[in-house]
């Protein structure tokens, strides 16, 4: 019965995600060519893209865009790199495997707020250099946050994207055998660096690349961070095209659809080009160093390593500490480096204002990831039976649409999408909230779970099935009784991927729908630093929560069986 | 002849009698009709002061009218537009997303001429005649735009600038004063780069005050040789800018971002188009008590800030109920509160009774809030034209 059903599950997968998405690219391409009926435009033609030319800045928006997107995700990839040849394996990258989960759920908004707030000239390390030296006296003229260039907005989206990259990696090195690879080049005399460069990097980068594309997708058209952190004169071309959409001029909407679909075509473009610049790179660098050269120079690996991880956790945790001690404040000037005075007024205050969103939140969130995750195990249970119809059977294409909506600008699509919810009068409804952020919470979904879902071995339901005859409650006693600690974890991801939409839910919900994002991004168009930083920290605890549960819940569920207590993931 | 004259005052007073009564029914049947809908109120929730206020209303009018008000924090009301829009292209002219808006100007603008709105229906709603418009034009005329009865005066607006005065001995007293201003403390002033609303008002502010002729400025700008006009505003600029905050190569996304460097210090004025946010300010830990609040010599441009009803939602009656009691006496006068938020009332206080003009003579001012008379002249926003046009030729010349 089951299995009869199973082949539906990979269709109703891509249903799920692909409709919203191709939808909503239809709709906004319209636009984009001068369609837009609401406001009497119809006729098919290039005036909206001659528009966006000809508007002010949006050459440098462009350049901006491309400069610090590209350069972000390359810096990320990267520092993700050197902090793997450096410390992995070792007993400090188990400590910091653990601390990924929490800092992958740091809002994306808090976080370059807090970072703001450590690097601008009234921020906490100039008012230490006050405190200590008595110099400045007031902030200093300095451009250290918000740089017309960008600067301060590429090293916020590197930083931000660096544990993403470093999560993703972690799931393909068990596979890869690092520490044996490593054996067998030291036993050659190779060091651990050329080891990494030559072997070890160019079989992980065919796992990463799907993430780090999403990467470079991401960091192209964000919004949120590049408002906090970017340049204002112009800003980045995502921020302008956000703009447009915004104009009172209802017109510049057309323009904003080429701006949006500009995006789109720049992400598609540079995705292309790092696909077919890969393997000349490839080649390059493998001429370069197969060489039979053994250098016994160190690189210093650990050394240039750690200039990324300690600027790096320094970043984290101050800005973490930053939230907290404004969350708690009464009064926070220059040069004072605690608040002063305390307070716990909007503390006091936020449980009657944080009750309906976090219900809201906390219900779309759940379900979303039960979701996603019923429809992912049935997309890997079909896999598993493929595999024992065809031998050597791969999902390799299925991932590339799994990572679709990760690779598609947000901006680009959202606003078609919400026309045709219009249209079909959906708009507004809770089960339609849901499955937007189905379609973001289902890519992570099938990433964090397929790793640890494809490694089980099926020996095991073999003996189950001998022993039991039962097929469904083999599967659930056996084998998803072995997943636990994945399966909690991937639900405790989905769910932190449902907390964070704010486009989605604004869209999608035709504003009805406030959850703790919606309202953490609305305060934060404000000027109450308080307020923001507590809802940026409620935005923070919430998957934090989720992981933990999903943790000890494990821990509990294993309390008998100490094999599995070990489990990797 | 003298019994002519009685017999029409007679007719008359009988035809307004019959035109109240008949007002008055229908507001009852409003009243009726409002009763268990939900109103989905549209409004910039970046301020907890602000949405404080509107979980009052909304307590209110449920507990007196039976409407539930849901106030939807949006962040830029923008978005809104959008949603309309959105619902507008896909043919969904009823049953639409937003009950009420909370607008003015530009965005007014857009909506009436694309006939997004819901209406006239001001002057069906009891409170309206309450509402000062021989002495406040601006709840007549929305950056001169007509507002033809389509949106609900909700409060007065003033451009205001605020200094930290523990910094600031003589505050500039016009532009030109604001650039020697500059000069002397390097680095300490800003504006927000326009499009952003106060960005924007920061330029029309500056142009009325520099501008040879302002007539120009209050008829549509194609009719007006807008280089002409707007040259001294340039040559402005361009002299202040390198001498302002981060030498004029980026600036701040808005006034609240003011708000926060000024307290940080990194600036030392900060402007507002609420005379008393710096009161509220001061009370919420927001600004440093030292922060007072003045105006230039010339006046400052005023406006007003209005609610609407957009033309798809289901409720409008309920939406009415909603916007006649914001317009309210008790809802105004709680507004007006430094307190609670200090919005000034759109209500002229001679037509109040007696015990409605008292909750507002009993209101204690702010600490940083000028009296009527500092305030001075309210200057009349510049035909809605020339925004687009001054925030594209700014882009063009500084933001690149």
């Amino acid at each position: 019965m089951i299995t009869r059903l199973l082949p539906w599950f990979p269709r109703l997968l891509l249903l799920a995600f692909l409709t919203p998405v191709l939808v909503g690219l239809a709709g906004t391409w319209l636009p984009a060519f001068g369609w837009f009926p609401a406001l009497e435009q119809r006729s098919l033609s290039l005036a909206p893209w001659l528009e966006l030319l000809h508007y002010p800045g949006t050459g440098t928006a462009l350049r901006l865009s491309v400069l610090t997107g590209l350069g972000s995700s390359l810096l990320a990839l990267g520092a993700t790199l050197l902090i793997l040849m450096a410390f992995y394996p070792s007993r400090g990258f188990r400590r910091l495997e653990k601390l990924l989960a929490p800092i992958l759920s740091v809002p994306h908004a808090a976080f370059a707020i807090g970072i703001g707030f450590l690097v601008a000239p009234s921020g906490w390390l100039v008012r230490w250099l006050a405190v200590l030296t008595g110099w400045p006296e007031y902030p200093p003229n300095w451009m250290t946050f918000k740089d017309p260039y960008g600067l301060s907005l590429m090293l916020v989206l590197a930083l931000k994207e660096i544990p993403f990259l470093l999560f993703m990696a972690l799931a393909s090195l068990p596979a890869l055998k690092v520490e044996k690879t490593l054996w067998l080049g030291a036993s050659l005399g190779y060091r651990p660096g050329k080891v990494w460069l030559t072997l070890i990097w160019p079989v992980l980068y065919g796992r990463l690349r799907l993430p780090f594309y999403a990467v470079v997708a991401f960091s192209l058209s964000v919004v949120d961070i590049a408002l906090i952190a970017g340049p204002t004169a112009p800003p980045t071309l995502a921020v302008m095209a956000t703009r447009l959409f915004n104009d009172p001029d209802l017109l510049l909407r057309l323009p904003g659809a080429a701006a949006a679909t500009t995006l789109l075509l720049v992400t598609v473009l540079s995705l292309a080009i790092l696909y077919y610049l890969e393997r000349p790179l490839r080649w390059l660098c493998l001429r370069l160093l197969s060489n039979g050269k053994r250098p016994r120079l160190r690189l210093g690996l650990r050394i240039w390593a750690s200039l990324v991880l300690i600027p790096g956790t320094f970043f984290y945790l101050g800005s973490l500490l930053v939230l907290i001690l404004w969350s708690f404040a009464g009064q926070w000037r220059f040069p004072g480096l605690w608040p002063d005075p305390f307070s716990s007024r909007t503390w006091v205050s936020a449980p009657e204002r944080l009750l309906d969103p976090l219900w809201l939140t906390l219900s779309t969130g759940l379900s979303a990831a039960v979701i996603a995750l019923v429809l992912v195990i049935g997309a890997l249970e079909n896999e598993v039976r493929l595999r024992q119809l065809k031998p050597g059977f791969t999902a390799q294409r299925l991932l590339w649409v799994v990572y679709l909506p990760l690779l598609v600008p947000q901006i680009a699509f959202l606003f078609g999408f919400q026309v045709s919810l219009a249209w079909l009068e959906l708009g507004g409804r809770w089960w339609v909230l849901v499955w937007s952020h189905l379609v973001f919470v289902l890519p992570y979904t099938f990433l964090t779970l397929s790793g640890p879902y494809r490694a089980y071995d099926e020996r095991y339901t073999w003996v189950g099935l001998s022993l039991s005859g039962h097929r469904l409650a083999t599967f659930w006693r056996i084998k998803l009784g072995q997943l636990w600690r994945p399966l909690g974890y991937t639900l405790a991801t989905g769910f932190a991927v449902s907390v964070a939409q704010y486009l989605p839910t604004l869209f999608i919900g035709g504003g009805r729908f406030a959850t703790i994002t919606t309202e953490a991004v609305s305060l934060a168009s404000g000027s109450n630093r308080r307020s923001m930083a507590v809802y940026a920290l409620v935005q923070q605890l919430l998957p934090l929560i989720g992981f933990a549960l999903a943790l000890s819940l494990a821990a509990w569920r294993y309390r008998h069986h100490r094999a599995l207590q070990q489990s990797q993931t | 002849m003298t019994r002519h004259r009685w017999a029409l005052a007679a007719t008359l007073t009988a035809t307004l009698a019959t035109g109240t009564a008949l007002a008055e029914t229908n507001w009852t049947g409003t009243l009726e009709q409002a009763r268990g809908q939900t109103v989905y109120f549209h409004a910039w929730g970046g301020s907890e002061v602000i949405n404080d206020y509107l979980r009052w209303a909304a307590e209110r009018v449920e507990d007196e009218f039976e409407v539930t008000l849901e106030h939807v924090k949006v962040a830029e009301i923008g978005t809104t537009i959008s949603q309309i829009l959105s619902e507008k292209t896909a043919g969904r002219d009823s049953g639409g997303a937003a009950d009420l808006v909370w607008i003015n100007g530009e965005n007014f603008a857009a909506m009436k001429e694309n006939d997004l709105l819901f209406g006239p229906f001001t002057q069906d709603l009891p409170n309206y005649p309450l509402v000062d418009t021989d002495n406040k034009p601006t709840t007549l005329f929305d950056f001169t735009t007509p507002v033809d009865n389509l949106e609900a005066p909700w409060g007065m607006a003033q451009l205001v600038f605020m200094a930290d005065t523990a910094r600031v001995d003589a505050t500039p007293r016009s532009m030109l004063d604001l650039l020697d201003f500059a000069r002397d403390n390097p680095g300490r002033v800003t504006y927000p780069a326009p499009p952003a609303f106060h960005g924007t008002t920061f330029l029309k502010q500056a142009l009325l005050e520099l501008a040879a002729d302002r007539d120009p400025l209050y008829s549509p700008v194609d009719e007006a040789d807008f280089d002409t006009v707007t040259e001294p505003l340039w040559a402005y600029l361009d002299l202040l800018h390198p001498l302002m905050w981060r030498n004029g190569e980026t600036f701040t996304s808005g006034a609240p971002e003011m708000t926060q460097l000024l307290n940080d210090g990194e600036i030392v004025l900060s402007l507002s188009f609420n005379p008393n946010d710096a009161s509220n300010a001061i009370a919420n830990g927001e600004l440093p008590d030292t922060v007072r609040t003045y105006v230039h010599d010339a006046g400052s441009i005023g406006n007003t800030h209005f609610i609407g009803i957009p033309y798809n939602s289901d409720n409008t009656a309920a939406a009415q109920v909603v916007a006649n009691f914001l317009m309210s006496p008790e809802a105004q006068a709680h507004k007006a509160d430094t307190s609670i938020w200090g919005d000034p009332t759109v209500l002229a206080l001679d037509k109040l009774a007696e015990s409605d003009r008292a909750l507002f003579e009993q209101l204690p001012a702010g600490v940083a809030t000028l009296s009527a008379d500092e305030l001075g002249a309210v200057l009349r926003e510049p035909d809605a034209s020339w925004v687009p046009a001054l925030e594209r030729a700014w882009q063009q010349r500084y933001a690149r």
